[in-house]
């Protein structure tokens, strides 16, 4: 990659610019453009710097050391990884979670998906130059993480699902609290953000016709999420290969059909409505029964059981630990908030993984900035990147 | 053209005045002056550990199951009881917070506190002997002015701090 | 005491007090510090923060800037190896220095009886115009000596800027003289004692007004050290006492603008007259700038060429329009 820049070096017209790994806007990468005058001739995404190397930890953790392991890959977004390797997991145990279960994994799925999505505009938000909206979407953050605090008892790394269930259950006058930050997050999403963000012609003339990406480009490369539906592609894992709640929920699919950068944020802000209404029909119809599959529910200690029933906390039964799933391969895919993320698993029945593959959402739209970038004019690089809503390390793993 | 610069032009105040709504509407901030104000967790909230080492069965689950490898089993006596038994000792260095061990102890002698800012002097502080375990985190308040707060979900500022 | 009586008339002589204390070094200093104050405040009131708060907790951190300033002082100036380092110390000091130069004609009433201007003549506005197109000139060279790329493209971005808030700006000032016919400020000032001349002639103000924030890199017109893709433009290389300069130039630059606009278009100091008239100046420069620096929380950047397309064709056009329009109301009135 470095060296067939270093041979375009003799054009003197242009220069090479490194932006990152320590840049405002570069985020835990780096990108190597080459620039004529005010326009991007090539540019070239660099990833990499925020490595971990999970799925080779995976390899070496027992099976339910992993649920907080793929968590960090992307740290807002923690619920959806959690779920899409739980499901991966309960495919190989083939286990099924009761429906109280899967209701409540969904409701903490569309809460970070909200918290995902508002992190996603401060980002694109302070990328522009609108300190207000960098620092509005990231302080209505702060409800909902409480919400979710609540139900997990952690702001964000919640490891709540749990293979055939989840760890803990509503605590006392959740509703109406959620309720009102749900009713808090609607007003702000849909006034103020409007009128100072959305609206605002600065904004527009910003976002409107930069980036475009044609309905034809996006299914060619690949692309997943709310950068695939931004170009009129109604592609949601959600409704395709419904898992959790989601086939009893109702919602639609939030799509636009220009594919430039206000699009990319419209529809987002369109999956905040449809997360907003979906917890709301999950809050009402909320169905009674244990939180976690049959099989467990005997195998944990009489006082844990006693605290289980008193308490709606669910402690792990001791299997958990040696734990072995039949050996076979499966593949799990779920909706994650910045698109499709997809878990391969193939397990020899032993204590820990033979292999865990991990395709996240943003490792698939990093291809985003080669085609929508190259061409583009130096200042809207952020405009773009702020857009496409790209989270490095959940792309570097 | 003229509705399209009549309409930027609409929308250009639009984003002034709520600016200035912003601006001259009292008392809407979300800040919490951390040092100056600390928040009391909900019940439940995933913190430090503490544990009950009359409970503890030396089972050695909350070891195995720990996904940083922050605990220990170590041999312990109680000083007055002379009860002996494989303690966990906690090294907050690697713990994640993830509460996995206090979720599989099968005789609850595993607790959560609710205190999870704590900040140590020393790095060999940070490993948490059974001794100190039993005794569980404390935790200084920060600074002179300290004082409790409870925050309260609101629908109208999103999140109000109420004095404790 | 004679001496004490000579060290007063000096200080209060015209050339002495007006750029030293008011409206020249000083009082810039106390603003700045004000105005960096409060723009920080009323950013975080909107945006549901606090702002700074532990220095002088008191007075709501009123001070922030001046610890700020203590530590730029005393932090190292670090000149990169292969920058022109003679041109780089010097640019920024030379680029305050010329920002300063238009205070030495634009009036600033009177305060204690002493007419505040340090230089009468009767083509002050053109000196003020034309001494205040000095700084973006340094602000290019800063760019040039760093060697970096970042800055290199910041101070491209100030040159093509630079073209284009000027001329709308010349031109909307320029209205303002055909209209009270004369080229002396003191004069344009004076002639609106009845009617200011932004009602009069709002276009010119709007374009002066638009033009004056794109030519201080204020929101939504921040272009030059647009953060998010130069760094900090021309400026990424200075460090210490010398970005507190370069911090400070386009503020100062705001505020000679500002007291222009006000003297040009806001009746100067009026309706006071005499003894403390200076008061009413500041008072008005003060709100001006405070909607300057309020602006950065409502607005996001244009992109640059958008700025250049509202610089020729909204403001050049605005500007030919309000001449026109003095052109006219002079021929109604002869």
């Amino acid at each position: 990659m470095k060296t067939s820049l270093s041979k375009q070096q003799d054009n003197r017209k242009e220069i090479e610019l490194f932006i990152g790994p320590q840049h405002p806007a570069s985020g835990h990468m780096r990108f190597i453009g080459r620039v004529d005058g005010d326009i991007f001739t090539n540019f070239i995404p660099d990833p990499g710097w925020v490595h971990r190397g999970i799925e080779k930890i995976a390899e070496n953790r027992k099976w339910i050391q992993i649920i907080p392991l793929v968590e960090r890959a992307a740290i807002l977004d923690a619920a959806n990884m959690n779920i899409g390797y739980v499901i991966a997991l309960e495919k190989l145990l083939d286990i099924e979670p009761p429906p109280r279960a899967q209701y409540l994994r969904t409701l903490l799925c569309e809460i970070n998906r909200i918290t995902s999505h508002l992190y996603g505009f401060g980002i694109a938000g302070i990328m522009i130059g609108s300190s207000t909206f960098y620092m509005w979407p990231f302080a209505d953050r702060e409800p909902l993480i409480d919400i979710a605090q609540l139900i997990t008892g952690a702001r964000l790394t919640y490891s709540y699902m749990i293979p055939g269930g989840v760890r803990r259950d509503l605590p006392q006058g959740f509703k109406e609290k959620a309720l009102k930050a749900l009713k808090y997050i609607e007003r702000r999403l849909n006034n103020d953000y409007f009128r100072i963000f959305f609206d605002n012609p600065v904004t527009k003339a910003r976002y409107q016709e930069v980036g475009v990406l044609k309905r034809d480009d996006a299914i060619r490369l690949g692309i997943v999420g709310p950068n695939l539906r931004a170009s009129n592609v109604k592609y949601d894992v959600r409704k395709v290969e419904p898992y959790a709640a989601y086939p009893e929920l109702e919602f639609d699919i939030a799509y636009e059909k220009e594919g430039d950068c206000y699009a990319r944020l419209l529809v987002r802000v369109e999956e905040i409505r449809q997360s907003i209404k979906i917890i709301r029909q999950i809050l009402d119809a909320l169905p009674q029964g244990p939180i976690i599959h049959k099989k467990y529910e005997k195998l944990v200690s009489l006082r844990k059981l006693e605290e289980y029933q008193k308490t709606g906390i669910f402690g792990l039964p001791a299997i958990f630990t040696v734990l072995r799933p039949p050996a076979g391969e499966v593949i799990s895919r779920v909706e994650a908030a910045r698109g499709e993320l997809i878990f391969h698993i193939i397990s020899t029945g032993e204590l820990r993984p033979y292999r865990l593959r991990m395709v996240t959402p943003s490792f698939r739209n990093i291809v985003l900035f080669r085609e929508l970038i190259s061409g583009a004019r130096v200042m809207d690089f952020p405009a773009i990147y702020g857009s496409i809503d790209y989270f490095p390390p959940e792309s570097d793993r | 053209m003229i509705i399209k610069i009549i309409n930027n032009f609409y929308h250009h105040i639009r984003a002034i005045l709520i600016g200035l709504k912003y601006l001259l509407s009292p008392g809407i901030r979300i800040t919490l002056k951390y040092p100056d104000e600390l928040p009391i967790l909900p019940e439940n909230y995933r913190g430090m550990l503490k544990l009950n080492n009359e409970l503890c069965i030396s089972c050695g689950l909350c070891s195995q199951i720990c996904p940083a490898g922050a605990i220990n089993l170590k041999l312990f006596e109680h000083e007055q009881t002379k009860q002996v038994g494989r303690h966990p000792e906690v090294d907050y260095k690697r713990c994640i917070f993830c509460g996995f061990c206090i979720d599989i102890c099968p005789s609850k002698a595993l607790e959560l506190t609710r205190i999870h800012d704590a900040a140590f002097y020393v790095e060999d502080e940070l490993y948490y002997e059974v001794n100190r375990l039993i005794i569980g985190p404390k935790i200084d308040p920060p600074c002179m002015r300290s004082k409790y707060v409870i925050s309260e979900i609101d629908e109208v500022r999103g999140i109000v701090y109420r004095n404790a | 005491m004679e001496i004490v009586d000579l060290i007063l008339n000096i200080l209060l002589h015209p050339s002495i007090f007006v750029p030293l204390i008011f409206p020249g070094f000083i009082t810039i200093l106390i603003i700045i510090i004000l105005l960096i104050w409060a723009e920080r405040k009323v950013a975080a009131k909107i945006q549901m923060r606090i702002g700074p708060l532990y220095v002088t907790r008191r007075f709501g951190g009123i001070l922030q800037l001046l610890a700020d300033l203590l530590r730029y002082m005393f932090a190292e100036v670090i000149t990169s190896k292969d920058s022109d380092k003679f041109i780089f110390i010097a640019s920024p000091i030379v680029a305050l220095t010329a920002t300063l130069l238009p205070l030495a004609v634009i009036p600033a009433g009177s305060l204690l009886g002493i007419e505040l201007i340090a230089l009468r003549t009767n083509i002050s506005l053109l000196a003020a115009l034309a001494l205040s197109s000095l700084t973006p000139i340094f602000i290019i060279i800063m760019g040039w000596a760093s060697n970096n790329k970042f800055a290199l493209m910041g101070s491209l971005r100030e040159g093509h800027l630079m073209i284009s808030y000027e001329v709308p700006l010349y031109l909307s000032a320029l209205s303002v003289a055909i209209l009270h016919g004369s080229l002396d400020i003191v004069d344009i000032v004076n002639n609106q004692q009845r009617v200011w001349t932004v009602l009069i002639n709002p276009f010119a103000a709007f374009s002066f007004f638009i033009s004056v924030i794109m030519s201080t890199s204020r929101f939504p017109f921040e272009i030059t050290e647009s953060d998010s893709e130069l760094v900090a433009g021309p400026y990424t290389e200075y460090s210490s006492i010398l970005y507190g300069l370069v911090m400070g130039v386009p503020y100062m630059r705001l505020y000679v603008f500002t007291l222009l606009f006000v003297d040009l278009f806001l009746g100067g100091w009026y309706p006071l007259i005499d003894g403390f008239s200076s008061i009413t100046l500041i008072i008005k420069v003060l709100i001006i700038l405070l909607f300057s620096v309020f602006l950065r929380s409502v607005y996001p950047r244009y992109r640059l060429d958008q700025a250049i397309r509202i610089g020729w064709h909204i403001l050049f056009t605005l500007s030919l329009i309000s001449i026109t329009l003095s052109l006219l109301i002079i021929g109604w009135v002869m």
